[in-house]
C-alpha cells in the first residue's frame, strides 16, 4: 500500500519545475474554492438554526447569531422522534445496500465474466430501463408494489434496490476490468465460480463498491417523496417524517427551528462519507491487477 | 443519474406544493389561523338534532383527517370530537390519520385508495376533483342536513358546479394587499389611502423602491400557477373575466379591454423597476421576500402573508398593514380572487361510510364547541406570544347569531389582529374560474414572464391573444359540461 | 472467454448446455426477477396506459391513439425537446470535463486528500429546501455574485432573464451532481498501476502528456459510460427547472420531463404522461440502437 501511495500521476521529481509548481497551486486553489462552496450551506443552515425568527429573516442577513440560541434544537425535539425515523433510514440504507450489491454484483459479474446465453439481450433487457423516465411509470409502480402487499414494510425498498441498471453498468464496468487469468487460474485451483466471485472479484472492485454505497446512501437519505408514499407514521425514514411533519407547506413550526432539525439531519451523512471515503481507493493493496 | 430520478421527485412535489397551497389560500396560514372542522367542547345539544343516531346499523369505520404533529391541539380536539362522535353513533369507528391534501398526491393517494375517508382541500379543486369523481357530490346530504341553509353562500360558491354541491367550506380569503409600513416609514413617505388605485400602487412602490439594497417596492408572484393567480386580481378589479361559458362552451375571455389593462399594469410595473429583479417568485418566494423587508407590497389571501409575517418572519405586529386590491380607477371597484378551503367525501369510500364521515364533519357546526375551541386556540397563542389572524370569511354568515358569538370570542382577546371596517366594506371578492384553472394559471405566467424579462415594447394585446387562443385549442374546448 | 476450449456447439445436447450456462445463469437470475417484477410490469402497465384514458374510480377506458395525438398537437412539446436537446448539449459541454479534472486534481493532493475525495459529493445531502433558498441568493442581483463583479468594476449579470436562465441552470447542476461523477472517476483512477506512470516518465512523459497518454486511456470506458449516463440523465432533468424558474421565463426552461410531470401530477393526465414516456423511449432505443450500428460500422471500416 504503501508503495504504491508514494505516487499518482506527479512525482516528487515534477515539483521541481516552476511551471508545474504554478499549476499545481491553482488547482490547489481551485479545489479549496470549490470546497468552500460546498461547506458554505452546511455552515449556513447551522448558523441559521441558531438565529432568532428576526434574525433569520433579517436582510440583509447577519452571517452570525447575535446570540447563539441552542434552545431551538431542544425545541425541535419536540416535534420529531428523530432516533426512531433515524433508525428506519438506516435499515433500508442497510437492506438496500445488502440486497442490491449482493444480486447486482453477481448479476454484473456473470454479465463480464460467465457463459451467458443470448448476452446482448440480456444486457439490453437491463439496460433500457434506464432510457424510460421513471415519472412516467410512477402511478403503476407505486400500484404494484401495493399489489405485491408489501407497501409499508422495508422489503418495498429492500428489493426494488436491486433493479438498478445505473449501479450494474457500473459494476459490470469495473469488472470487465479485472484480468480473465486471475480467474482461470483460481479455476484451475479447484474454485468455484462463486469463489472467483467472492474472493477475488469483490475484494479488487472495493473503491467502486465504496463508491456505490455512498451513492446509495445519499439517494437513501435524501428520498421524501417517495418514501413519504410507501411507509406511514412511525416506519416513515427521516428525510419523509421531516418532509412531512416539518417543512411541509402550512407547518406553523418557526423556520429556525426548522433549520435546527435540518442540521441534525446533516451530521450523519458527513460522518458517513468520512469514514467511507478511505476505502475509495483503500481495496486496491490486493495487487497490481492490470498491466 | 439514476437516482436523481426519485431526488427529483421530491423536488417536484415541494415546488408543485407550493403552488398548490398558493392558489388556495395558503394552507400555512388558514391551519395557524383557524381549528376547523376539528372542533372541541361538550355542548352536545345543539348537534343532536343533526346527526340521529342509528342505534342498530351495521358497523362503519371511517378515517379522519388528522393534522401534522406540530398542531398538537388540533389533534387533541379532533380527538375529542371523534369521541363524542362515537358515543352518539356506536356503530360507527373513527381512526384519525395523517395526510396533508397535496395535489401531488392525491393522485397516488386516490389510486391507491388511501386518502381518508374525508379530507380538506381548497377552493380550486372543486372541478377536478369532481370532475375525477375522486370527490361525491354532497347535495342530498345536505338536503337534509338542517344547518345547510346557515352556510355563507359565498364560502360555499367554488364548490357549487352545476348546480350540484360538492364540498363544504371551512373558511374562504378574499385577496388583499400586505404592506410592510416599516419600509415607507424608513423612505419617511406617507402610506397610500385604503381605498387606493393602480397608480397610487405604482406611485407607493416607487418611492419605497431601492433596487441598489435589493428593496422592491412590489413583490408579484411570477413562478408557477400562483403567477396567474396573483396576475387574475387585476383583470378582476379591471372588470374582466377569465372565461364565459354558454351553451355548453368554455370560451377565453381574458384577452379583453380590461386583461389588456391588467397586462399593462404589470408592464408598467417592470418598466418603473419597481418589482424584484428576480421574477421567479412562488408563492414562499415571495413571502420569504416580504419578511426580509425586501419589499414592501405583497398579494396574498386575506391575512396570510400577514399571519406569517407576524407569527414566523419575526415582523413587529404594527409594522404590517392590510390594503384592498386597488381600484383601476378612483372610486372604482376593489375585486380581488376569492378562495378557502373545504371539507370532501372521498369518492371510493362505501356508501355508508360517505354518509358517516359527511355526518362526522358538520357534526358540531354551528356549535358552540367550535367556538370554544378557537378560544382555546387564541389562548394558547397568546401563551407563545404570537397574534391570532381570524379568516375574513367563516363558513357561517357574519350577520348571523353565530357570527356575533364568534365576533364576542374575538373581543374578549387582545392578541386578535382586527381587520380595519373600512378594508372590509372596500373588499370585494370574486370566486376563481371554474374550468381548467390550472391551465389557464399556468398558461398567463408565461405571458406575465413575458412581460418581466423582455426589455422595450410588447404587444400586449398579441401576447393576451396568443395565450387565449392556445388555452382555448389546447384547454376550453375540450371541456365537457353536462 | 475465447480461451475456452470446449463449445456448446460442440458439444450438443440440453444437459451440456445446461451445465454450460449453469453458473452464468444461475447469478442472473435474480436479478431478471426482480428488474421484471419491479421495473418492466411497471413499465408495461405504463405503457397500457397510455392507451388509455385513466380513472381509478369508474375504471379506465380505452381511448386508442388520442393520447398521443393531444400529445403531439401540443406547441409546448416541441418547444420541451428543443430546451432539453439544448439543455444536454451545454450541460455535456460545459459540466462533463468538471468531475474528471476534479478527480484528477484531488487524486494528486498532498494534504487532506481524503476529505478532498466526498467535498464536491456534499450538496446530495443537502434538503433542497436550503439548496435553492442558497441558489436564488447567489444569484440575487444585490447576492454575492453580482456584488463582487460590482466590486470589480463589471456590470451585474441577470442570471433570471431568458437568455441566461439556461446557463444559470447548468452552473447550479454541475455543482450539484458533479461530485458523484467524480466519486466515479476516483475509483476508476485508484484502478490505474502507478508503474504505467513511471514508465512514462522513465521514458520523458511530462505531467500533460502522462494525463493524455496514461491516466485519460486509461478511462476510456468509464468516459463513454459516464458519457452515456450523463446524456440520459440530462435528457431526464426537471429538478431544478422547475424549483429554480417553474419552467420560466415564457417556457424557456421547459425540459421533456418536466412537461410529463406537469401532465400527471398538475392536471392528472396520467395518459398523456404515460405516453410521453413511452415517446422518449421508443426515441432513445432508436437513437442508442443507431449509435451501436454506426459505431460498429466505423470500427470495422
Amino acid at each position: 500500500m504503501k508503495a504504491a501511495h508514494d505516487r499518482a500521476i506527479m512525482s516528487r521529481y515534477d515539483f521541481r519545475k516552476s511551471g508545474v509548481k504554478v499549476v499545481y497551486a491553482f488547482m490547489v486553489a481551485c479545489i479549496v474554492l470549490i470546497s468552500l462552496s460546498m461547506l458554505y450551506p452546511f455552515v449556513n443552515t447551522f448558523l441559521n438554526s441558531l438565529k432568532s425568527t428576526k434574525e433569520f429573516f433579517a436582510f440583509p442577513a447577519p452571517f452570525f447569531p447575535s446570540k447563539w440560541l441552542w434552545g431551538n434544537y431542544k425545541e425541535s425535539l419536540t416535534y420529531l422522534k428523530i432516533g426512531m425515523h433515524f433508525k428506519n433510514t438506516i435499515f433500508i440504507f442497510a437492506g438496500n445496500t445488502f440486497f442490491s450489491l449482493t444480486f447486482l454484483g453477481l448479476a454484473a459479474f456473470s454479465l463480464s465474466h460467465l457463459r451467458v446465453p443470448f448476452k446482448k439481450w440480456v444486457t439490453l433487457y437491463f439496460m433500457s430501463t434506464l432510457l424510460i423516465p421513471s415519472a412516467s411509470y410512477l402511478i403503476p409502480n407505486f400500484l404494484n408494489l401495493k399489489e405485491l402487499g408489501v407497501l409499508n414494510s422495508y422489503w418495498a425498498f429492500w428489493l426494488p434496490a436491486g433493479a438498478n441498471a445505473f449501479f450494474l453498468l457500473l459494476l459490470k464496468n469495473f469488472f470487465d476490468g479485472i484480468h480473465k487469468e486471475l480467474f482461470e487460474s483460481a479455476r484451475i485451483d479447484g474454485a468455484s465460480e462463486f469463489r472467483c466471485f467472492l474472493n477475488i472479484a469483490i475484494p479488487l472492485s472495493a473503491p467502486i463498491l465504496i463508491t456505490l454505497i455512498l451513492l446509495g446512501f445519499a439517494s437513501t437519505w435524501n428520498d421524501f417523496y417517495w418514501s413519504s408514499l410507501v411507509m406511514q407514521e412511525d416506519k416513515l425514514p427521516l428525510a419523509a417524517a421531516i418532509y412531512t411533519k416539518i417543512i411541509y407547506p402550512g407547518s406553523t413550526i418557526n423556520w429556525n427551528v426548522r433549520f435546527a432539525i435540518l442540521s441534525m439531519t446533516l451530521l450523519p451523512p458527513l460522518v458517513v462519507f468520512l469514514f467511507f471515503q478511505r476505502y475509495i481507493i483503500g481495496g486496491l493493496s490486493l495487487g497490481a491487477v492490470k498491466g | 443519474m439514476k437516482k436523481s430520478l426519485l431526488v427529483s421527485m421530491l423536488a417536484l412535489v415541494i415546488v408543485i406544493a407550493g403552488c398548490g397551497s398558493s392558489n388556495n389560500s395558503s394552507p400555512s396560514s388558514s391551519n395557524a389561523a383557524s381549528p376547523k372542522e376539528s372542533t372541541s367542547a361538550p355542548a352536545v345539544e345543539s348537534s343532536k338534532e343533526a346527526s340521529p343516531s342509528p342505534a342498530n346499523a351495521d358497523p362503519v369505520s371511517i378515517i379522519a383527517y388528522a393534522f401534522a404533529a406540530d398542531k398538537t391541539e388540533e389533534n387533541a380536539t379532533l380527538n375529542a370530537k371523534i369521541k363524542r362522535f362515537e358515543a352518539k353513533n356506536p356503530n360507527v369507528t373513527i381512526t384519525p390519520k395523517y395526510w396533508k391534501y397535496e395535489n401531488t398526491e392525491i393522485a397516488i393517494k386516490m389510486a391507491s385508495n388511501s386518502a381518508q375517508t374525508e379530507f380538506t382541500t381548497w377552493a380550486t379543486e372543486g372541478k377536478l376533483l369532481s370532475s375525477k369523481k375522486w370527490i361525491i357530490d354532497l347535495t342530498d346530504n345536505l338536503a337534509n342536513w338542517p344547518y345547510a341553509k346557515d352556510l355563507n353562500e359565498f364560502a360555499l360558491a367554488p364548490y357549487i358546479i352545476e348546480g350540484k354541491t360538492y364540498g363544504i367550506p371551512i373558511d374562504a380569503y378574499g385577496m388583499t394587499i400586505t404592506i410592510n409600513k416599516k419600509l415607507f416609514e424608513q423612505k419617511g413617505v406617507p402610506l397610500p389611502p385604503l381605498d387606493w388605485t393602480w397608480d397610487e400602487l405604482i406611485e407607493a412602490a416607487k418611492a419605497v423602491n431601492d433596487p441598489a439594497k435589493g428593496i422592491a417596492g412590489f413583490i408579484p408572484m411570477g413562478k408557477g400557477t400562483e403567477a396567474g393567480w396573483n396576475w387574475t386580481n387585476f383583470l378582476y378589479s379591471a372588470g374582466g373575466e377569465v372565461q364565459t361559458v354558454a351553451d355548453g362552451k368554455v370560451t377565453a375571455a381574458f384577452n379583453s379591454e380590461a386583461g389588456l389593462n391588467a397586462l399593462k399594469f404589470y408592464k408598467n410595473l417592470k418598466d418603473a423597476n419597481v418589482i424584484p429583479k428576480n421574477w421567479a417568485l412562488g408563492y414562499g418566494d415571495a413571502l420569504t421576500l416580504f419578511n426580509q423587508g425586501r419589499g414592501a407590497m405583497v398579494m396574498c389571501g386575506s391575512g396570510n402573508a400577514l399571519d406569517g409575517a407576524i407569527n414566523q418572519g419575526g415582523i413587529n405586529k404594527d409594522d404590517v398593514l392590510l390594503y384592498p386590491i386597488p381600484s383601476m380607477t378612483k372610486g372604482g371597484k376593489h375585486v380581488g380572487v376569492a378562495g378557502g378551503n373545504y371539507k370532501v367525501i372521498n369518492g371510493l369510500a362505501t356508501k355508508e361510510q360517505q354518509k358517516a364521515a359527511f355526518d362526522f364533519v358538520v357534526d358540531e357546526y354551528f356549535t358552540d364547541a367550535y367556538l370554544d375551541s378557537i378560544d382555546a386556540q387564541i389562548t394558547s397563542q397568546k401563551a407563545k406570544n404570537q397574534v391570532y389572524v381570524p379568516q375574513l370569511i367563516n363558513y357561517w354568515n357574519d350577520s348571523s347569531d353565530y357570527g356575533k358569538k364568534y365576533e364576542e370570542i374575538l373581543a374578549k382577546h387582545d392578541n386578535v389582529y382586527k381587520y380595519s371596517p373600512e378594508l372590509s366594506k372596500l373588499m370585494e371578492s370574486k370566486p376563481e374560474a371554474t374550468y381548467e384553472t390550472q391551465a389557464y394559471y399556468g398558461e398567463m405566467a408565461n405571458a406575465i414572464q413575458k412581460v418581466f424579462t423582455s426589455k422595450g415594447d410588447l404587444d400586449l394585446q398579441k401576447i393576451l391573444d396568443d395565450t387565449a387562443a392556445k388555452l382555448q385549442k389546447g384547454s376550453f374546448d375540450k371541456v365537457k359540461i353536462e | 472467454m475465447e480461451l475456452q476450449l470446449d463449445s456448446p456447439i460442440a458439444k450438443p445436447g440440453l444437459r451440456r448446455r445446461t451445465r454450460w450456462y449453469f453458473w452464468g445463469m444461475l447469478f442472473l437470475i435474480p436479478e431478471i426477477v426482480i428488474f421484471f417484477i419491479f421495473l418492466w410490469v411497471p413499465i408495461f402497465k405504463g405503457v397500457a396506459y397510455s392507451f388509455y384514458n385513466v380513472d381509478f374510480i369508474s375504471g379506465n377506458s380505452f381511448v386508442g391513439w388520442q393520447n398521443y395525438n393531444e400529445v403531439l398537437s401540443n406547441p409546448d412539446f416541441y418547444t420541451a425537446i428543443q430546451n432539453t436537446l439544448v439543455y444536454m448539449g451545454l450541460a455535456v459541454l460545459l459540466g462533463f470535463w468538471v468531475p474528471i479534472a476534479m478527480a484528477i486534481a484531488v487524486s494528486e493532493l498532498k494534504w487532506f486528500q481524503g476529505p478532498a475525495r466526498i467535498v464536491g459529493y456534499l450538496p446530495s445531502i443537502i434538503p433542497a429546501i436550503v439548496l435553492y433558498g442558497m441558489w436564488q441568493w447567489f444569484y440575487d442581483p444585490v447576492g454575492p455574485i453580482n456584488s463582487f463583479l460590482n466590486y470589480i468594476g463589471l456590470p451585474s449579470f441577470d442570471f433570471y432573464s431568458k437568455e441566461h436562465a439556461v446557463f444559470s441552470l447548468i452552473i447550479l447542476e454541475t455543482w450539484q451532481n458533479f461530485g458523484s461523477a467524480t466519486l466515479i472517476y476516483i475509483a476508476g483512477l485508484a484502478a490505474i498501476p502507478r508503474d504505467l506512470y513511471e514508465a512514462a516518465e522513465l521514458d520523458g512523459a511530462g505531467v500533460w502528456a502522462r494525463i493524455r497518454y496514461v491516466t485519460l486511456p486509461s478511462l476510456k470506458g468509464l468516459l463513454l459510460l459516464l458519457l452515456v449516463l450523463q446524456l440520459i440523465a440530462t435528457s431526464q432533468a426537471f429538478q431544478s427547472q422547475l424549483l429554480m424558474f417553474g419552467g420560466g421565463p415564457d417556457n424557456a426552461t421547459l425540459t421533456y420531463l418536466l412537461l410529463t410531470t406537469r401532465e400527471a401530477f398538475t392536471y392528472f393526465n396520467f395518459g398523456k404522461a404515460s405516453a410521453m414516456g413511452v415517446i422518449m423511449f421508443i426515441v432513445l432505443v432508436v437513437f442508442s440502437i443507431l449509435t451501436i450500428k454506426i459505431r460498429k460500422g466505423g470500427d470495422e471500416a
